[in-house]
């Protein structure tokens, strides 16, 4: 990212325990109040209690962002030997903050400021002794730190009172008298003996903050849409990332009279959700990959007798358990394709937290009108990433409205499977009078008998795939991005790396290389007449995601006749602008 | 020999060895605790227990505070104000990342300054004996031998030259570093409980050593050194050049004498600044130090050293004499430049001139304070004249005759000839009574609180309001420093560790939480993974892992610690203990039970 | 055997060419420099200029970062060495690092002097030295309409030239006590005065100061000895230059004002230098040891540390014969020539 003085990624680094990632949470929650925008992403340990590394990584700035940003402007150790590891990725003129009061010396090459490149700046501040001074305990290092840099980068100090007293609101007044303490011989400390020799500076500066904003994750913001979206039934087994969502279920569901189960596996989860959704109540779960893996073949059966169900995949790295807090796309392929026989589904991808919202509220719609399970793929970054949301931004409707079709009262009998125009059968729910109906695994007739036919199967899988067609009709959301006419270089995206695309592409476009986007957020079926239209304005497209082989554009291939060029990570971290405008200009000169 | 418990009715700290919950030992490993752990007593040559002190002055005790010192040391009105400061240098409050050491010598004389009651003598601790015991000299170690063995029970004569007791406390010493009624009145004070003093009476002149000897039982020669070392360069026989001793004594008799504009003092001890900074006084325009090395080996304190250079004198460094020049006037003196060879602090390493190198500085007056050497008292009758005296004891091989302070050590401070005085009073009373009545002891007593406050290890160290230069010149008898204020005082106090705490994790009620290394200040409390005693140095070491399965203990380790007692208020299971741990010396009244 | 670790304390004229010197010596060694400062290598001479707005900050900085990154040389900005140790040769930095080294080379520089008498007062006197100082003295100018100058040292001289003409009324106390230990020569003084007067300052002379007292901010009140009270917005003291060398008392090395050092500008131990305006050396014309003070000399000086460090002998320059004692410090009258 190019550095402006009022777009500052902040990274606190600790031991677990530290508390780098509760501090992040305060400064968020109070750059938010002075009306920045903030993104977040905090890298921890698989391991919840021990010495390993915490990071609190988030981005403040006064523009809308789309990533998180690759280079630290400005690092703060709470842990020097695990800080050393985090200063390669520190910006050329970054700023580090450490304790310049640890309670023994280290040997050289122990403390990080024994690694501050030239060009880099690093503050000493003895965040224990002012801890010590403030909570007579060195645990409130963290909240002096925050002290440090309020005064530092020039936030005022108020906002952050206020965050701390929301973040600590559960806890006696002591505690929250204590932080804020702590807090204010920080920034008093600061303010009286340091000298600032850096850039980075929000002057002071508070924008309206009559912002109606929340600060979520992606997480939270799907969790939020399954409430709002009146969901009766949570089925699941924990895992990261999606484990989350499980928990405010967990709180929030049955009061509102739903249901949350923990089940014995991830196969038994899936089971529940489509028996809910056979019985005709909204139901969901959420895993990651090695999960979806298990439930495949109860997606398939949800396929096969049309019953609505939602599934979030919130994937991470694979195969297998793989990298339990690392981040990865991978999981395409099983999620369009995954199970026996043609078994057409739709795939949504959320490219942020606000359509986490957005795509889980409406997959339950989507799921109860086309009469089929519905996959969101999130992942690690999407899930775990907090930004700050404008809550009118959850009312929008971009998709189009998808109302399902109920059985009309007729004198015929009732056809559960009817062939129609649009593929999409009226539906009813058992024990609905005179709506008497089969429903199997096996291939079926119109009215739900299973029915090994020839021309009967032909006409039933057309059936199921003519759904997926009206779906593509249906879907309002082009997915293209950027400048209209002709491309120097498309680029075709998904989920959680579209920020980074967005970011690149604007960064091109500044540097007159003409460039646009072309990101489903249907993933499948495919919108085979957006992509073809994006296609013939492109002169080069560049398809980014992160998994290897490239999942995607393998699938969008078949659809187009132009070669596409892969832009592909598989390094555990989430793609950055800067490396696609890297690769690009590399390319182009 | 284990735990000592001996009942002494009389004993002053008898409230304290009668205390069923304080054990007492004289083990060498508990000695060497103390050693390492209180620093500052163990610095202090009269072994002041310096955290008891101030632990009183932080209570607003002045006059407990001022027994404390005067059990110990005698005269802590005169020490606070012209102490070397062993103490200070020693104190842990002034390791590296700590800050500065407690003003402990400014804190004496608030005790001093502030306490109630009427200065009395000490009571004794035993009863009378029949022996009779002569000393000569009233300076700081006669007066400080004369003091244990009178408490013990002794007669005391003691044969002072001069016209008033105090030696260099009086004569040596100028009035605007110690006024005088307050040396006399603590000088008294001690005389007051029962001591014979003779003054005016000049042994070796009025009186000889053979008959002394003859008087008593036994004989404590503390003559001190009254013998100016000499230059030994051409035109040290002038007028204008005088010894720095002859001139404080002189000036201190309120002899009039006249130094002219341009003063060169050479020599770089107390004496040395004393003269430098009465001659300013006296109307001195110019006065300069010449020393033969640095200003960092200057044995006067950094804060000395900035106030002569504040009231305008001038270090000439790397500097030795000669020759002083002139006819009956001094016109100058012509020095040469030295150089060092070698390393610092290390053997051989030598000061040498510097061939060709000299120069020369104009003076009207020239002061050597090179330092002294005893006068000898034994000249006469002439079998006396080459006895020899163990310097740690004051034993000679004449039964009976010893010598204290200076007169034995060569010339020393104050606190040292105090120290020297008592440590040689003990061999006395042990030569008479035919057995040590004073023994050394540790004492260790639970405590159920820290004393202090973590915040007071914040407080920076206080420093000594003085008059301005202007009326120091104006009124060259006022006394610069005016002492702290009573608050300020209790404020510096409070800095003080308390090092004779010392904080134990009870390791079977430890549950091993942590808190306790979350709260510490500093590297004090370690995680170990054994633990290893060293004979009976007392020297012990921790093996140390940062392995959770691999601790078999939390340990405080004392030598780090700073006594801040956050582990202690943060352990959930209250399994850190405190103990109040002191250096104490002990009068036997009855001989041991073998 | 274990890597050269050559670790040169200072950033500045010596200390840099010492560490070019050394990298072209030895290309594999491991050089570090630490400073308290945080800015890079700049041109000490040119914050008269700067403070004025003459110049501005880009014109000061000597090199980029880049250097250090190609010349592979550590650069530890705004940290401080408290403590050495010369036998496990071993150094204490400030934020609780031990830096463990191979070959020393102090170049720590001059702080202001404060002479003694001011103490009481001292924190009511503006000096510049660093660049901090310097911009620190910048942002306060905007407010200054008179300034009270006392001293005598060359920056007093060339400050008082560029607030002139910036039109900012100065007083200039010329205060004999504070300025020469030495008689203060009448030649000296007379080209001293004149060019101060040229250039517009108001001069008194033979009068010193008793006492400064703050009134408000930026507001001064100087009492003088001659009773005048003389009222300003920021009070300058300039009394010259001492070596910093606070933190090695006590370390074993030899200090006198300061770093002892031979005419290899080595100290008693083996492995360890001084150069720039901290070392002082023994010279036969003065009978004297000196420091020699200024940029040009501070360069010679490191290099020639840097050639011994490196094992080439190399002697130190002898001073010329016009050079001034400045308290027990000689001071070469380079350092004057800008007065008449």
């Amino acid at each position: 990212m190019i550095q402006a003085a009022d777009d500052i990624v902040i990274k606190i680094c600790g031991s677990a325990g530290d508390g780098s990632i509760s501090a992040v949470e305060i400064l968020n929650r109070a750059a938010a109040l002075m009306g920045y925008h903030i993104m977040n992403f905090d890298a921890y340990p698989a391991e919840i209690r021990g010495f390993g590394k915490s990071v609190g990584h988030t981005r403040i700035s006064r523009s809308v962002l789309l990533t998180t940003g690759k280079y630290t402007d400005c690092l703060v150790a709470l842990d020097d030997v695990h800080a050393i590891t985090e200063l390669s990725t520190m910006s050329k003129r970054g700023v580090l903050i450490y304790d310049s009061k640890p309670p023994q010396y280290h040997q050289e090459d122990q403390a990080v400021a024994g690694f501050i490149e030239p060009g880099m700046i690093g503050y000493g501040i003895p965040l224990r002794e002012l801890s010590t001074i403030a909570v007579r305990s060195s645990r409130s290092r963290n909240i002096v730190a925050l002290g440090v840099l309020a005064a530092l980068l020039h936030l005022q100090a108020e906002y952050f009172e206020t965050a701390i007293r929301k973040r600590f609101s559960a806890k006696p007044e002591t505690v929250i008298d204590n932080n804020i303490n702590a807090f204010r011989l920080g920034f008093d400390y600061t303010l009286q003996n340091v000298n600032k020799y850096d850039e980075l500076d929000f002057q002071h500066h508070v924008y309206s903050s009559n912002r109606d904003s929340i600060i979520m994750s992606g997480n939270e913001a799907a969790a939020r849409a399954c409430l709002d979206a009146d969901l009766r039934l949570y089925a699941g087994y924990p895992i990261t990332p999606a484990t989350r969502i499980m928990e405010i279920l967990a709180k929030e569901l049955p009061l509102k009279g739903g249901f949350v189960v923990q089940t014995e596996d991830e196969i038994s989860a899936a089971g529940h959700v489509v028996g809910a959704g056979f019985a005709g109540a909204r139901s969901l779960t959420a895993t990651s990959g090695p999960g979806i893996c298990l439930m495949s073949e109860m997606i398939n059966l949800a396929v096969m007798a049309e019953i609505p169900s939602v599934f979030i995949d919130s994937q991470r790295g694979g195969p297998s358990t793989g990298l339990p807090t690392k981040t990865e796309q991978s999981d395409f392929n099983i999620a369009a394709f995954g199970g026996s026989g043609d078994s057409p589904r739709p795939v949504l991808a959320p490219t942020s937290v606000p359509e986490c919202y957005l795509l889980t509220r409406i997959a339950f719609d989507l799921a109860e009108c086309y009469q089929t399970p519905v996959i969101i793929l999130m992942d690690f970054f999407l899930s775990n990433r907090f930004e700050d949301i404008d809550l009118n931004q959850l009312n929008s409707n971009v998709f189009g409205r998808f109302t399902p079709q109920t059985a009309p009262l007729k004198d015929q009998p009732y056809l559960r499977f009817e062939v129609t125009d649009t593929g999409i059968s009226p539906r009813a729910i058992p024990g609905m009078e005179n709506m008497f109906h089969t429903v199997t695994g096996l291939e079926h007739d119109e009215r739900g008998f299973p029915n090994y036919g020839k021309a009967n199967h032909l006409k039933m899988t057309a059936k199921r795939h003519k759904k997926m067609e009206t779906l593509v009709r249906d879907w309002q959301e082009t997915g293209t991005f950027g400048p209209e006419g002709q491309l120097d270089v498309g680029f075709i995206s998904w989920g959680s790396s579209v920020g980074a695309v967005m970011e690149a592409i604007s960064l091109l476009n500044d540097q007159n290389i003409h460039s646009g986007g072309f990101f489903p957020r249907l993933l499948s079926p495919l919108q085979t007449s957006h992509l073809e239209v994006f296609s013939r304005r492109c002169k080069r497209i560049i398809v980014v995601e992160m998994n290897y082989t490239g999942q995607y554009a393998n699938y969008l291939q078949v659809a187009i006749s132009k070669r596409m060029e892969r832009f592909t990570r598989v390094d555990a971290e989430p793609i950055s602008s800067e490396d696609i405008v890297n690769w690009i200009i590399k390319d182009e000169s | 020999m284990g735990f000592v418990r001996i009942s002494a009715d009389s004993d002053p700290n008898e409230n304290i060895f009668q205390d069923a919950e304080c054990e007492i030992s004289d083990h060498p490993v508990d000695i060497e605790y103390i050693r390492r752990n209180i620093p500052c007593q163990w610095a202090c040559p009269a072994i002041t227990n310096v955290p008891k002190y101030i632990g009183a002055v932080s209570r607003n005790e002045h006059d407990e505070s001022y027994t404390i010192n005067q059990n110990a040391n005698l005269f802590p009105g005169v020490l606070g104000r012209i102490c070397s400061r062993p103490c200070e240098t020693a104190c842990r409050h002034g390791e590296i990342d700590l800050g500065d050491p407690v003003a402990i010598c400014h804190l004496k004389r608030v005790a001093s300054d502030y306490k109630q009651s009427v200065l009395s003598p000490l009571t004794k601790n035993v009863p009378l004996t029949d022996k009779s015991i002569g000393i000569v000299g009233a300076g700081p170690a006669g007066l400080a031998a004369a003091h244990s063995l009178n408490l013990l029970g002794h007669r005391i004569t003691i044969y002072e030259a001069f016209p008033e007791s105090g030696g260099m406390l009086v004569y040596g010493i100028p009035k605007f570093r110690l006024p005088r009624e307050i040396a006399h009145r603590e000088i008294y004070n001690i005389q007051n409980g029962g001591i014979d003093v003779r003054h005016g009476v000049e042994v070796g002149k009025d009186i000889m050593i053979d008959e002394l000897l003859k008087h008593h039982d036994a004989l404590i020669l503390a003559a001190g050194c009254y013998r100016a070392r000499e230059l030994s360069v051409p035109g040290e026989s002038k007028t204008h050049v005088y010894n720095g001793l002859e001139f404080m004594i002189d000036l201190n008799n309120g002899k009039p004498v006249n130094v002219g504009q341009k003063v060169l003092v050479i020599g770089g001890g107390f004496t040395a600044m004393d003269c430098a900074r009465s001659a300013i006084r006296l109307g001195a325009s110019e006065v300069s130090i010449c020393i033969r090395n640095v200003e960092e080996d200057l044995t006067v304190t950094r804060e000395e050293i900035l106030e002569t250079k504040r009231e305008g004198l001038k270090l000439i460094s790397l500097v030795s004499a000669i020759e002083i020049e002139g006819n009956d006037k001094i016109t100058g003196v012509r020095f040469i430049r030295n150089k060092f060879g070698g390393i610092r602090g290390e053997r051989g390493r030598r000061i040498t001139p510097i061939e060709g190198s000299e120069f020369v500085v104009p003076a009207d007056t020239v002061i050597v304070a090179i330092g002294q050497v005893p006068k000898a008292l034994l000249a006469e009758p002439t079998e006396f004249a080459d006895i020899q005296f163990d310097k740690l004891t004051g034993e000679s091989f004449i039964d009976g005759l010893f010598a204290a302070g200076d007169y034995v050590t060569g010339s020393s401070t104050v606190i040292e000839a105090i120290g020297h005085g008592r440590h040689v009073a003990d061999h006395v009373d042990a030569f008479l009574m035919r057995h040590k009545r004073q023994q050394r002891v540790v004492t260790c007593k639970p405590t159920g609180n820290t004393q202090r406050d973590r915040s007071w290890d914040f407080i920076d160290r206080h420093h000594m309001p003085m008059i301005s230069t202007n009326e120091r010149i104006h009124s060259s008898d006022s006394e610069v420093e005016t002492g702290f204020t009573m608050n300020m005082g209790i404020e510096e106090s409070k800095r003080c560790y308390l090092c004779n705490l010392k904080y134990e994790i009870y390791v079977p009620e430890c549950i091993y939480c942590r808190w306790c290394i979350d709260v510490c200040p500093r590297d004090c409390i370690e995680l170990a993974e054994s633990f290893k005693v060293a004979g009976n140095s007392g020297t012990h070491k921790i093996n140390t892992t940062v392995k959770w399965n691999e601790v078999s203990a939390i340990i405080i380790n004392n030598d780090r610690c700073i006594r801040c007692g956050e582990c202690f208020r943060v352990c959930p299971t209250q399994c850190i203990h405190v103990i109040d741990v002191n250096l104490m010396d002990k009068t036997l009244v009855k001989e041991l039970s073998e | 055997m274990t890597q050269k670790h050559f670790v040169i304390i200072g950033n500045g004229a010596a200390g840099n060419r010492a560490a070019d010197v050394l990298r072209e010596g030895d290309s594999h060694a491991k050089i570090t420099i630490i400073s308290d400062e945080f800015f890079h290598f700049y041109y000490r001479h040119r914050l008269k200029d700067f403070i004025v707005g003459n110049i501005d900050e880009t014109s000061l900085t000597v090199r980029s970062s880049e250097y250090y990154h190609d010349k592979h040389i550590r650069l530890r900005l705004g940290q401080q060495v408290i403590k050495i140790d010369l036998n496990s040769q071993l150094l204490y930095l400030k934020h609780m690092e031990l830096v463990r080294y191979t070959h020393l080379l102090l170049c720590t520089g001059g702080k202001p002097r404060m002479p003694e008498i001011h103490y009481r007062y001292r924190e009511h006197f503006t000096s510049m030295i660093t660049l901090d100082d310097a911009k620190h003295m910048k942002q306060q100018l905007p407010a200054v309409k008179r300034m009270i100058v006392v001293g005598g040292d060359l920056i007093s001289v060339q400050i008082t030239k560029r607030l002139l003409n910036a039109g900012i009324e100065v007083v200039f106390l010329v205060d004999r006590d504070a300025f020469w230990p030495l008689t203060f020569s009448d030649v000296i003084e007379k080209d001293f005065n004149r060019a101060l007067r040229r250039a517009g300052a108001k001069i008194i002379s033979d009068d010193a100061i008793v006492n400064i007292e703050k009134l408000g901010h930026m507001a001064y009140q100087v009492r003088t000895r001659s009773g005048e009270n003389l009222e300003c917005n920021l009070v300058g003291g300039f009394f010259g230059l001492v070596p910093q060398v606070d933190f090695l008392v006590g370390s074993g090395l030899d200090i006198d004002r300061g770093i002892l050092v031979d005419e290899h500008l080595k100290t008693h131990f083996d492995n360890v230098y001084a150069a720039g305006d901290c070392a002082q050396v023994y010279n036969p014309q003065l009978s004297n040891y000196w420091v020699s003070i200024g940029w040009g000399n501070a360069v010679k000086l490191g290099e020639i540390a840097a050639h011994n460090m490196l094992g080439s002998p190399d002697t130190a320059i002898r001073p010329p014969i016009n050079v001034l004692d400045y308290e027990g410090i000689e001071v070469k009258t380079e350092w004057w020539q800008e007065v008449s």
